[in-house]
């Protein structure tokens, strides 16, 4: 949109009349005729001329110029719409006025066709939900275009609207007046708009048959879940239980708050409706299969412990359960004879397990036999735990013989572990195939793991056998002196599949096999390609008791697939003062790269180590450990 | 096989028996007069052997004639085999020496044609005939001439080589009737009961024939056999009269008689029937459906211009003849280590399924795409009716069978041009209560070619696999169907699913996407055909998902995918190009052909996937084969380990495994066909405590090998110390399911004397553990287990029989071995 700007080059003629006086003796003449045929071309008037007419009077828009022509050109620059009469002149005579003209002139293609263009803005910069940038000379304002829309702003800023959430382009251009300068190009800025994510909701707690909880900055409205799944929706900080819940069986609450432009929080912690204090040996012993239950204070078992299948909540509430003897000689043994979308927190457990197993291929764990579905959080386990196999192979861990599908956070083994025939792991036997995730995150095994048995019978200081593609183990370790067969790792003895990152081992690891044997400091066997050991560190002493063709130590692991196809290790590291042997067991055929041997040194991180994670100041401890 | 200790002995043995003839002469033997032999059971029959000389071929000795020889190359090691096409009971072996005699040989005798006991040591002097006279029968299918010292500069040469038992019930009847004669001058029908195997009978060239045989006396009997010139029946049945006290002669149509025998995959050569023992007098033949597949090709007439012709039609009560047994039943894998789904493998003794119809019918009837459009396609399975699948339904208690059925390639003119459906594959059904009676289906072939994928091969090779409450098809259960599409250019690989294996969806092409040609594919499966899904072994991958081995001209194309009936380009690794590690499926198996991969074989999450892989890349060079051409084995079979976590590399390669798994032999008949020794396996199940593993032989015919699933021990091998005859195998524990504790057994040997008493016993206990709790776990073969017997507790000639059995319940748990010395009479006549 241009402007028109007149300069006006209108040059005003005063123009006076002068009467002249003769007298005498005049011949009377015609009367002046209107001029007729009054035209514009260009920039030129032209009229048909009058007989005995002199001259010939113009009104250009109300200002008079005289011509002795029958035509007039207006002058340069002179632009707009106009209003033109002619009279014809003789003398002091004049004829009426003409037909008026009307016309518009518009200016000439400037002959300087290009104006200026303006500058690009320059110096974007995104900040605090306000986008800034230099002025651009001459500019008469600024157009942003952001997800779509356009705005105009007089200034160099721009607030970027509100409810807009992740990477975005902006583009600002100037604007210039359409005559002597251009709009500039635009200059863009790619920009992220963090979608806010709500706080987690805090501070359940049940009074009076209302759930209370504290309120969440940000948030509209609250989703209340019920045993995981979604019950009601509130708008404030509190939801009154409705008589079906507060006289039902016990439920687990949880509540998420969510709002239009923000990610909803992860769910809070559970409390529990309907919970059970346990505060005796007989209370403990009643504990039924889906039940709520609190320790309300440490127990000392006086009897053989029975394994009880268990899917509800156990809260330890950081109480200790000693005294506990497990010699049950059949089903699935441990403290737990099974665990299924249980949860268990905050409790310590002390005690032996001394087992004798006559069932095909059996499960045994210190805290639970065969895990499935289930968060464990806080959970110590201190045993000593014998078991002999009379049928197959068992599954052994020193917490959790079998795992599937569960979360498990600082959760801890401490003990000497023998076995004769299973698959054993200081922390857990075995963990194979997938129906979702399994996260062990922050959990330990100290004490020692001794495994009589074949090829079948994998040894590992924290897990015995791995194959589970969803499953990762980060920021956890295993100190423990590793006695095996065939496949044995101070860390798994058999890894198939599964991820671990941030972890370590320590502890001797030997071998008893006098044929086949994969012995390494952190792993066994590595078996398959979905896998990945990054940040992880082997400190032990590998040895066999046997050689041969088939008997294949390695500092880190035992043997290791070959070939370019994908590099498994990370970061890996093992520590060469302590062990001499290459890195892997198998280095001709296998492929070790992403480990190397170094010595580990207080108060030197290695290279792609966190200090966030690791603990600088020892030799080798996780930060968490303290 | 023997020690030097054992040859040595023999030595012994038979210095003094040269001399004390008389002796011999005093032990129940049969009579020298030839009347009470039966017929040369060596005569036209297969037989394998050093290479020969000028035109004297092998085949030459067994032609009944005089005036022809086999002539040996000029060594000293020399061997001639026959293989006298059905276990025989023989007293004797007569070799009609050449000029170019031994002046050393054995002469050998088996049940497997790979060990062989020495029945007799002779040595010459001059040119004679030798009948070499056994004590007692021994029984046998195998007989071998071994040169030990040639006389003369050339080699060995005989012009006969004899073998001879006891004569049959019917030999010298009357054959009252028979359909036709094709000259009855020449090749009467009363040939066939003359006690020669050199006379015969031939019909006309037609089919439903029969004959009517008159013993001329009531005879119990337990066993027939028939003697078949080239034109052999591939359908027919047996009849025995149920009158007894009947004079006249039957005619065909009486309604006295009664079928008790009958067979549908006639292979001819020789066909040994059983029958529950009965009496009768009078028997019938009936003889449906001659020879049917282009094999007929070599007597220079088409199928369907040969008679039916039979040598000798012979009668036995074959359990009354009494007869020392030797050596064992053929056995592939023997003891092979726990991974192996099945070791001690033992083929059925009858063919399941042979090739049926005229190829002529299909003449200008069949000619393209759109003339089988319905599905009826004459001639169908005229050629073959081999490579089966077979799973057992649950459900409905049935096994299912799909086979695939084959067009010969020129039908009308064996020397014309091929037509454009010749040679062209079908899928046909069949199927059975017990696993190896199979009946076909009414609607054969039930998937047959309609893509242009399939125009020209047309569909083969199939595989079932199951999906039960399979979420991709509405919950049903679903079996699949893999089959390789080939139009004569390139093969990709089809699908098909059914639900009850009466309607057929035909998917089409796996993998449309994939650029290269695909065939073969197996998915892993559990022991009982149902899918299994596994933890994705793919970086970067998670949860579970189906697989399939599959390639053309080789194993390692390996596919990923959550349906069955698609997988995508993308998710197909060759694994050859992926870069992995050295001992990849590709380099240990370049050329060979997927066939089975199975896992949890053990227990539900097994770690270990045991694949069956066949092809020429396991030919042994080192076999001789006089037979049709080809060095060693054309197509065998191998077994291999891979494991879920990585079903890319392989880990059986360095434990000693008895490879090939199971071979094609150089005589057996059935091994012999549209591709000669070539076995392809599609399908190995499960059922019960027996590993089924049914496969194609010969490319031609349906045939089944089965393993006990539980508990495996190799035929005991016998062996001479000092002291002690010794005989050892393993002990391999390898139950499923429910039961690993370990297992008592006890390894048992009887001692007989030659006339079957038993003079002595040894029994050794052992407790065997499951093969989990071993050191080598699922590369163990076993425990050894070993018995000695104190040679001075041992007669001149006896026979031990060793076995393995279940302490607690009796039950023998693998198949007998026999250690027999046996000394024969060696009769030379100067010529």
């Amino acid at each position: 949109m241009k402007r028109l700007i007149l300069t006006s080059l209108m040059v005003l003629f005063t123009w006076m009349v002068i009467a002249c006086d003769f007298g005498g003796n005049d011949t009377p003449l015609p009367d002046l005729a209107t001029p007729e045929n009054l035209v514009i071309e260009t920039r030129t008037l032209s009229w048909s001329a009058v007989p005995t007419a002199t001259a010939y009077r113009l009104t250009i828009n109300g200002e008079l110029q005289t011509v002795t022509d029958t035509s007039f050109t207006l002058e340069a620059g002179l632009y707009g719409a106009f209003e033109v009469t002619v009279r014809a002149v003789r003398n002091g005579d004049v004829s009426p006025a003409s037909e008026v003209l009307s016309f518009t002139l518009t200016p000439d293609p400037d002959p300087d066709p290009d104006p200026d263009v303006l500058d690009a803005p320059e110096n974007l910069v995104f900040a605090d939900g306000v986008l800034q940038w230099s002025p651009v000379t001459s500019a008469t304002g600024y157009t942003v275009l952001i997800a779509g829309e356009t705005y105009t702003v007089e200034t160099n800023s721009f607030t970027v609207p509100s409810g807009l959430t992740g990477d975005l382009t902006v583009s600002v251009w100037a604007l210039g007046d359409g005559v002597l300068t251009e709009d500039s190009a635009a200059t863009t800025l790619q920009i992220n708009l963090e979608t806010p994510v709500l706080a987690r909701v805090d501070n359940l707690r049940i009074e009076n048959g209302t759930l209370m909880f504290d309120p969440v900055e940000g948030a509209e409205s609250y989703i209340i879940y019920v045993d995981g799944a979604p019950y009601a929706t509130v708008d404030g900080a509190s939801y009154t239980l409705p008589t079906a819940l507060l006289e039902g069986d016990p439920v687990m609450l949880q509540v998420r708050a969510t709002a239009a432009h923000a990610d909803p929080s992860a769910l809070s912690e559970a409390v529990y409706l309907g919970i059970t204090r346990i505060d005796s040996e007989s209370a403990l012993r009643a504990m039924t299969l889906s039940g709520a239950y609190e320790l309300a204070t440490d127990i000392t078992l006086t009897e053989p412990w029975l394994p009880i299948p268990f899917n509800g909540l156990f809260d330890g509430a950081g109480h200790t359960i000693e005294g506990i003897v497990i010699t049950a000689d059949q089903g699935h043994v441990g403290f737990f004879s099974s665990l299924d979308g249980a949860h268990v927190s905050n409790v310590t457990l002390i005690g032996t397990m001394t087992v004798t197993l006559t069932e095909v291929d059996p499960h045994i764990g210190g805290l639970a036999a065969l895990v499935k579905d289930t968060h464990i959080h806080s959970v110590y386990i201190h045993m000593d735990i014998d078991v002999t196999v009379l049928n197959g192979v068992g599954r052994l861990g020193g917490a959790v013989g079998a795992l599937h599908d569960s979360v498990l956070e600082q959760v801890h083994f401490r003990g000497d572990i023998e076995a004769h025939h299973a698959q054993s792991g200081g922390l857990i036997g075995r963990a194979v195939d997938p129906s979702k995730d399994t996260v062990i995150h922050r959990a330990s095994a100290e004490g020692s793991l001794i495994v009589h048995g074949g090829e079948q019978s994998h040894a590992g200081g924290f897990i015995g056998f791995m194959r589970n593609n969803q499953l990762t183990i980060t920021e956890s370790y295993a100190r423990m002196d590793v006695t095996g067969a065939s496949y044995v790792g101070g860390f798994v003895g058999y890894l198939g599949s599964g991820h671990i990152a941030d972890s370590y081992a320590s502890g001797s690891v030997l071998a008893l096999n006098s044929v086949l044997v994969h012995a390494g400091g952190f792993i066994g066997r590595l078996e398959g390609y979905n896998v990945t050991v990054t940040r992880s560190i082997a400190q032990g002493n590998v040895s066999a008791t046997h050689t041969g063709a088939m008997i294949l130590t390695g500092s880190f692991s035992g043997y290791t697939p070959g070939g370019t196809f994908v590099t498994l290790y990370e970061d890996a590291l093992y520590d060469n003062t302590v062990s001499s042997l290459d890195r892997i067991g198998n280095p001709e055929t296998g492929r070790g790269d992403g480990i190397i041997g170094l010595a580990l040194v207080a108060g030197e991180l290695p290279e792609a180590y966190s200090e966030a994670i690791w603990n600088v100041t020892e030799t080798l401890q996780l930060l968490w450990e303290d | 096989m023997l020690s030097a200790a054992h040859e040595k002995g023999m030595k012994k043995l038979f210095a003094i028996l040269l001399i004390s003839l008389a002796a011999i002469t005093a032990l129940e033997v049969i009579a020298q007069d030839s009347d009470d032999y039966g017929v040369d059971l060596a005569l036209g029959r297969r037989v394998v052997s050093s290479p020969h000389t000028d035109s004297n071929y092998n085949v030459r000795a067994l032609d009944g004639r005089t005036d022809t020889r086999y002539a040996s190359i000029e060594q000293d090691d020399v061997f001639f085999y026959v293989n006298l096409g059905s276990v025989e009971k023989i007293g004797k072996v007569l070799i009609d020496w050449e000029a170019a005699y031994a002046a050393r040989y054995e002469v050998k005798v088996s049940n497997d044609a790979e060990n062989w006991t020495t029945v007799a040591i002779v040595e010459n002097d001059a040119q004679t005939i030798d009948e070499i006279v056994f004590p007692r029968l021994i029984e046998a299918q195998y007989v071998k001439f071994r040169g030990v010292e040639r006389a003369t500069p050339w080699g060995y040469s005989f012009h006969r080589f004899e073998v001879y038992g006891p004569k049959n019930l019917a030999a010298g009847g009357t054959v009252v009737e028979v359909s036709s004669h094709e000259n009855a001058d020449v090749h009467n029908q009363q040939n066939m009961l003359d006690n020669r195997a050199d006379t015969r009978w031939a019909s006309e060239q037609a089919d439903d024939q029969f004959a009517i045989f008159d013993m001329e006396a009531v005879h119990a009997f337990d066993l027939i056999k028939i003697r078949w010139e080239v034109s052999k029946a591939r359908n027919f049945e047996l009849y025995a009269l149920d009158d007894l006290e009947r004079v006249d002669a039957p005619g065909r149509e009486d309604e006295d008689w009664v079928r008790i025998a009958d067979s549908a995959v006639g292979l001819g050569e020789v066909d040994a029937m059983s029958v529950n023992l009965r009496e009768a007098r009078y028997l019938k033949l009936e003889l449906i459906q001659r020879e049917t597949s282009e094999e007929t090709k070599r007597t220079g007439r088409f199928p369907w211009e040969s008679t039916f012709s039979i040598y000798s039609f012979e009668v036995y009560h074959w359990d009354a003849i009494d007869a020392v047994p030797i050596g064992h039943v053929h056995e592939f894998s023997q003891n092979s280590p726990a991974w192996t789904a099945m070791n001690n493998i033992v083929l059925y003794e009858e063919l399941l399924l042979a090739p049926v119809g005229y190829s002529i019918w299909a003449d200008g009837v069949v000619t393209d795409l759109a003339s089988i459009a319905d599905g009826d396609i004459p001639g169908f399975e005229s050629y073959a009716a081999y490579n089966p699948a077979v799973i057992y339904d649950d459900e409905r208690e049935i096994f299912h069978m799909l086979y695939r059925s084959q067009l010969p390639d020129n039908f009308s003119q064996f020397y014309g041009p091929k037509p454009p459906l010749g040679r062209m594959s079908s899928m046909s059904y069949a199927y059975s209560h017990d696993g190896y009676n199979f009946t076909r289906g009414d609607n054969n072939p039930v998937v047959w070619p309609t893509l242009p994928e399939e125009d020209g091969g047309g569909i083969e090779d199939p595989r079932i696999i199951r999906v039960r409450n399979d979420e991709n098809r509405g919950g049903l259960t679903t079996y699949y169907i893999t089959g390789t599409m080939y139009n004569n250019q390139t093969t990709r690989q089809g699908i098909i699913y059914t639900h009850d294996f009466v309607t057929y969806h035909k998917v089409g092409d796996l993998a449309p996407d994939y650029p290269l040609p695909l065939k073969s594919g197996y998915y892993l499966t559990d022991p009982y055909g149902d899918a299994v899904k596994i933890n994705d072994p793919r970086p970067g991958h998670t949860g579970m998902v189906y697989m399939i081995y599959i390639k053309d001209g080789g194993y390692a194309r390996i596919g990923f995918t959550d349906d069955l009936i698609r997988i995508e380009a993308e998710d197909i690794i060759d694994v050859e190009t992926h870069g992995f590690g050295f001992n990849h499926i590709e380099a240990l198996t370049g050329g060979n052909e997927s066939c089975m991969a199975i896992t949890n074989i053990y227990g539900p999450d097994d770690e270990d996937i045991y694949l069956l892989y066949g092809g020429p890349g396991l030919s042994d060079p080192d076999i001789m084969n006089q037979q049709f051409s080809a060095n060693g084995w054309f197509y065998a079979l191998g077994a291999l380990k891979a494991t879920k976590s990585n079903p890319f590399e392989l880990t059986n390669i360095t434990f000693d495994l008895d490879e090939p798994s199971m071979h094609p032999t150089d005589t057996n008949k059935w091994d012999y066909g549209m591709f000669d020794k070539c076995m392809f396996a599609d399908q190995m199940i499960r059922f019960g405590n027996t590993w089924k593993m049914y496969y194609g032989a010969g490319d031609t015919f349906t045939h089944l090998a089965t393993s006990r699933a539980d508990y495996g021990s190799g035929v005991a091998r016998f062996s001479l110390t000092d002291t002690h005859l010794r005989a050892n195998t393993y002990a391999l524990n390898k139950a499923f399911g429910g039961d690993k504790m370990p297992i008592g057994i006890e390894f048992v040997a009887y001692v007989h004397d030659l006339d079957g008493q038993l003079i002595d016993e040894v029994v050794i206990s052992y407790d065997v553990p499951h093969f989990s709790q071993l050191e080598m776990g699922v590369y163990d073969r076993g425990i050894a287990i070993e018995l000695n017997i104190e040679l001075t507790t041992l007669p001149e000639q006896y026979y031990v029989q060793a076995f393995v059995r279940d302490a607690l319940t009796g039950e023998i748990l693998n198949n007998v071995s026999t250690h027999t010395v046996i000394v024969a009479v060696v009769n030379r006549t100067l010529k």
